[in-house]
């Protein structure tokens, strides 16, 4: 704002440091936003208190938050270097305050509040980033509800998993990218490239949306902007570091802390437990040409069973932006776009686990496609045109002109009502496919268990799992151990550590005399080792690693004390084993 | 505008004008204080040396969060768009000549003879009506060859050659002071012998003032460099003021900071200047001083929308001597407004009090503490020793990490990001070199502390005049900020 007559007013405002306490009035994104949390805060409690439906891998974040507070060797370290940091971190907050209610950690709710808050907030993001381009009420809260609705994003919400905060962030990219297009403000740029940097340490898949995010600003500056081919290049290498810049620090840093701290930089494919050594041990192993197409055709199915008009709706989005001549609407869905085909490649080619929930960003990608076809047209990226002066107001008015032409105004009514009905299809759709076996394996049963009364034997099993661990926990609560007595492995024995009210029994995987203390485990009073199975991600386990009958017979340097018969589908049969010379 | 007339509404009441140095960088108390902590520092090194370290190691950390929370935050509001106070060059041209004040230009000159006659060439192109304008050009009594040069040059001009009594301290403020007490103007401005002002710029500053809430007594113009491209260190010198000017200055303005002056084109209203008693004499950067003691009466000041161009120092040496004196001044303002801390903090605000310490004091420390942290880092990596280990505790190493890796990229980022909304993407591979400056800054910053206990007021003169070609009229250079919003 340039100070001109009305100075003494700006004056007064800026006086206070520019900080503005007013309370925050209820906005249509707001309410939308309390409403969304409120939902999934009661299908989190449903699920976990119900129906004891715990996400393997939310469960294991807030454990690490737990042994980075509570356990015998607080660290921050403890924290492990296979996965991205940021979905622990924001944990620790809330399991510091485990003493005002402890199933916070206990049955983990923590991590499921925090995935009901992002994902909350990522439909929060959605609304805004509607309502920046421009999108008349009605069929905004119409679209809004296609997302927050979806089963498949509900689910997320409430389950503890890191999705809600990958698909957080993914937004805010796609918002604030979609801001510096329209706008070209570096501030929008920054935000856009500070947001990458978060979506990256939240989740590596962001990567992908990063090379997107370099493409979209390179092009957008070399062909938006005038001048000499030399001069526009320099810029649109300005614009490309601005927005990489703070991804590229993330990344640097979490290889670099990882080195420092484990002597490699990049767990995830070298760890014994990173994502290489657990599909190795699930037997997973590479696929062959025709297993890869196999992977391929279950991938695609697996989208369409969330978003079954996914393929319509690109042709649509397609066609009306060809008519519109308009780069944005392709440079924001292509964000979203990378993330789909890389998880969707990874999935082929046997990368990754098979599971539902690598597919998730297909939903928001669809919605976003059809949003930028139904939007008034976006006014052309021009770099230098733009006079710094120009405000929202102007925009608007062109925007509004723009919509005088026939193509470049917003969709028309019936033709938009009935997207929008197609789009709300996902939801019957994804329903049934986080329900069904065949697209959700993981999860279905224990999801049926809890919508039937009369479970199957498959459907009580898979409610049933982590029990056998509490049961571990309590019973070792119950014999009042000294400190540093018992060895695990805290990887698969996560749950174990975790309910425990005294955390500090337990020598564990991130304590720094672990490794000591395993390979002669008398000498540094451990009186018991608690070991799972040595097959399956049990046989990630340091203790089997390190001693492989151990499970069996006891490996010449323990007995076994007693034996912990795991009736859920997990089959993790603890067994818990004095150490001393065998009898 | 009249003398007499109040001069500000927000002006605090302080009995008498804020201290000045007189020579010294530390006054009594502060001198007791600083060696009874030293002295309990070195017997706690000596009792419990693991202790010791480990508390110093507590409080450097803590200055660097501090730091680095105050940079992020003026950082983000540098993003929006920036209070520059512009004045079109329509507006300034119409103001008929009798509505405008009678203005007074300093220019201190000192060994520039070479330079004389292009100055006097670009002060003859300010426009500004002559009967209400007063330039006066301050020399040095015994440097003969420049007032020969001057003489030479003079001949027919209004510009008046003030001979400054030689003797200690022979520093510009002190220069400043002598010339200014005997000029009349409403409004004083300085430039330096090797400036090229927008010619409208005084005609800028007096409509903006006659528009400006009284409060506001002090605008300073936007210094950039004609010659940023000659080589890499004036490449880096430039994308370091335009970082400074562009973005820093006007978000610590928004943030209710007080700004330390750039040491030409500040424009400011006499009555204000008489208030605060003028300039430090013993101060080496006697502009910084004098931008937070006007802010400690109440006084604000604001950016203008006028840029004047200076010369970037080419040459290594004499860019050292040029830093390790704005760090030696930085250092001796910080102490100079320390002396009574309670004062200062209740005249500038708690948020302004830090934004202070950050700007003014911190800067030449960190730039001393920085290649040390550095050498830790590295032999952390290469041996793990464990004496490293005992002195960071989890506590103090993890933010101490985060601030290595946070500080270096908003240090790096905030330059890009600058030099972007200048419109000046050609300066970027120069910063991907930019750890080299960082360095340079360190070695200035040893210098200045060494300079400190030894000669506490000698002004480290720095050479004018390397630059390739000066240009010999303003017309192909932009006066005002290029439209690029933000």
């Amino acid at each position: 704002m340039a100070i001109t007559a009305d100075f003494p007013l700006a004056h007064r405002r800026n006086a206070a440091t520019g900080l503005d306490f007013r309370l925050p009035g209820l906005t249509e994104p707001r309410v939308v936003f309390g409403l969304c949390l409120a939902l999934y805060v009661v299908v989190a409690a449903v699920l976990v208190f119900v129906g004891n439906v715990l996400a393997g891998d939310g469960v294991s974040r807030v454990a690490i938050a737990n042994r980075i507070l509570f356990s015998r060797d607080p660290h921050l370290a403890a924290i492990g270097f296979v996965w991205s940091p940021l979905p622990n971190l924001v944990l620790l907050p809330l399991v510091a305050l485990k003493f005002l209610w402890p199933p916070l950690v206990r049955q983990a709710f923590a991590g499921n509040l925090v995935s009901s808050l992002f994902m909350a907030g990522a439909v929060y993001q959605f609304l805004r980033f509607l309502q920046d381009i421009g999108m008349a009420r009605a069929r905004r809260l119409a679209l809004t509800a296609c997302f927050a609705f979806h089963p498949m994003i509900v689910l997320y919400a409430a389950n503890s998993m890191s999705e809600a905060q990958l698909l957080f962030f993914l937004l805010l990219v796609v918002r604030h990218l979609g801001k510096w297009l329209r706008e070209h403000s570096v501030g929008s740029l920054v935000a856009t490239g500070m947001y990458l940097a978060l979506a990256y340490l939240t989740r590596y898949e962001a990567t992908a949306a990063a090379a997107a995010v370099l493409g979209v600003v390179g092009v957008a500056t070399y062909f938006g902007s005038r001048g000499a081919a030399r001069s526009r290049l320099a810029l649109a290498a300005a614009d490309c570091m601005i927005a990489i810049t703070p991804f590229a620090f993330a990344f640097a840093f979490w290889a670099l802390v990882s080195l420092a701290i484990t002597g490699t930089a990049f767990q995830q494919f070298s760890s014994p437990y990173g994502n290489t050594a657990q599909l190795h041990a699930m037997g997973v192993a590479p696929p062959t040409p025709a297993q890869e197409l196999d992977g391929a055709g279950l991938g695609v199915r697996w989208m369409l069973a969330l978003e079954p008009f996914l393929p319509l709706v690109l042709v649509i989005g397609a066609i009306r932006s060809i008519f519109r001549r308009d780069l944005n609407s392709v440079a924001l869905p292509a964000v979203l776009a990378a993330v789909v085909t890389f998880m969707f490649w990874a999935h082929s080619t046997g990368t990754i686990f098979h599971e539902l929930r690598y597919f998730i960003v297909a939903i928001p990608f669809a919605l976003v496609v059809l949003a930028v076809t139904l939007a008034p047209a976006q006014p052309p990226y021009r770099a230098g045109l733009r006079v710094r002066e120009e405000s929202h107001a102007a925009v608007r008015s062109r925007r509004d002109s723009a919509a005088t032409s026939r193509i470049d105004a917003p969709a028309p009514v019936a033709f938009a009502t009935g997207c929008i009905l197609l789009m709300a299809c996902a939801i019957p759709s994804g329903a049934n496919a986080i329900l069904s076996n065949s697209t959700n394996p993981d999860q279905a049963f224990q999801l049926q268990a809890l919508l039937t009364r009369m479970p199957t034997r498959e459907q009580q099993m898979a409610s049933k799992r982590w029990l056998t661990e509490r049961s571990v926990s309590s019973y070792i609560d119950s014999r009042h151990l000294p400190k540093s007595s018992i060895l695990i492995d805290d990887f698969v024995g996560f749950v174990i550590v975790m309910t425990s009210d005294h955390p500090n029994q337990y020598v564990i995987t991130t304590d720094r005399d672990f490794l000591l203390t395993l390979s002669a485990p008398a000498e540094f009073g451990i009186r018991y080792i608690l070991v799972p199975p040595n097959r399956g991600r049990g046989s990630l386990d340091a203790i089997n690693r390190q001693y492989p009958t151990l499970y069996d017979d006891g490996a010449g340097i323990g007995t076994m004390l007693k034996q912990f018969p795991d009736a859920s589908d997990l089959q993790m049969d603890w067994r818990l084993y004095r150490v001393g010379a065998q009898q | 505008m009249a003398e007499g007339r109040p001069v500000s509404p927000a002006r605090k009441t302080v009995g008498r004008p804020p201290e000045m140095s007189n020579g010294r960088f530390l006054d009594e108390r502060q001198r007791r204080i600083l060696l009874a902590l030293a002295g309990t520092w070195v017997l706690t090194l000596v009792v419990k040396p693991v202790l010791a370290i480990t508390i110093l190691n507590a409080l450097i950390t803590l200055v660097y969060v501090i730091v680095l929370l105050y940079n992020a935050a003026w950082f983000r509001q540098s993003l929006k768009v920036p209070e520059l106070v512009q004045v079109s060059d329509w507006e300034a041209r119409s103001i008929p000549d009798d509505e405008l004040p009678t203005y007074t230009v300093l220019v201190a000159a000192y060994r520039e003879g070479n330079l004389i006659a292009d100055t006097l060439l670009m002060l003859e192109l300010l426009d500004y009506p002559k009967d209400k304008l007063e330039i006066k050009l301050l020399l040095e009594s015994d440097d003969s060859q420049t007032i020969l040069a001057a003489m030479r040059a003079l001949a027919g001009s209004q510009i008046r050659i003030v001979h400054v009594p030689a003797g200690q301290p022979r520093t510009k403020p002190k220069a400043l002071n002598y010339g200014w007490q005997t000029s009349s103007g409403e409004l004083v401005t300085v430039f330096d012998v090797e400036d090229i002002p927008d010619p409208l710029q005084l005609r800028r500053a007096a409509v903006a003032f006659q528009r400006l809430d009284p409060s506001v007594v002090c605008l300073q113009a936007r210094l950039q460099y004609h010659n940023a491209s000659q080589n890499l260190i004036t490449r880096w010198f430039a994308a370091e003021y335009m970082t400074w000017f562009s973005t820093m200055l006007p978000a610590l303005i928004r943030m209710g900071s007080p700004i330390p002056l750039g040491g030409t084109s500040m424009h400011v209203r006499a009555s204000a200047l008489r208030t605060v008693g003028g300039w430090d004499p013993y101060n080496v950067t006697e502009d910084a001083d004098l931008g937070i003691r006007l802010h400690r009466q109440g006084f604000r000041t604001l950016i203008l929308d006028s840029v004047t161009f200076e010369e970037a120092n080419v040459d290594f040496v004499n860019w050292v001597k040029q830093r390790s004196r704005w760090y030696k001044g930085y250092l001796q303002t910080w102490l100079v407004h320390m002396r009574r801390p309670l004062d200062t903090w209740r005249q500038l605000g708690a948020l302004g009090f830090v934004g202070f310490c950050v700007v003014v004091g911190a800067a030449p420390v960190l730039a001393l503490l920085n290649p040390i942290c550095w050498l830790l880092v590295i032999i952390w990596f290469i041996g793990h020793y464990i004496q490293i280990k005992a002195v960071f505790p989890g506590w103090i190493f993890y933010p101490a990490m985060l601030c290595m890796f946070l500080g270096n990229f908003l240090a790096f980022y905030r330059n890009l990001v600058a030099v972007r909304i200048a419109g000046r993407p050609q300066l970027i591979p120069a910063l991907m070199l930019f750890p080299i400056y960082w360095l340079m800054m360190s070695i200035a910053a040893v210098r200045a502390f060494a300079q400190m206990a030894t000669a506490p007021s000698f002004w480290d003169k720095t050479m004018h005049g390397l630059d390739h070609r000066r240009v010999a009229d303003g017309s192909e250079l932009r006066w005002q900020s290029p439209p690029i919003s933000r």
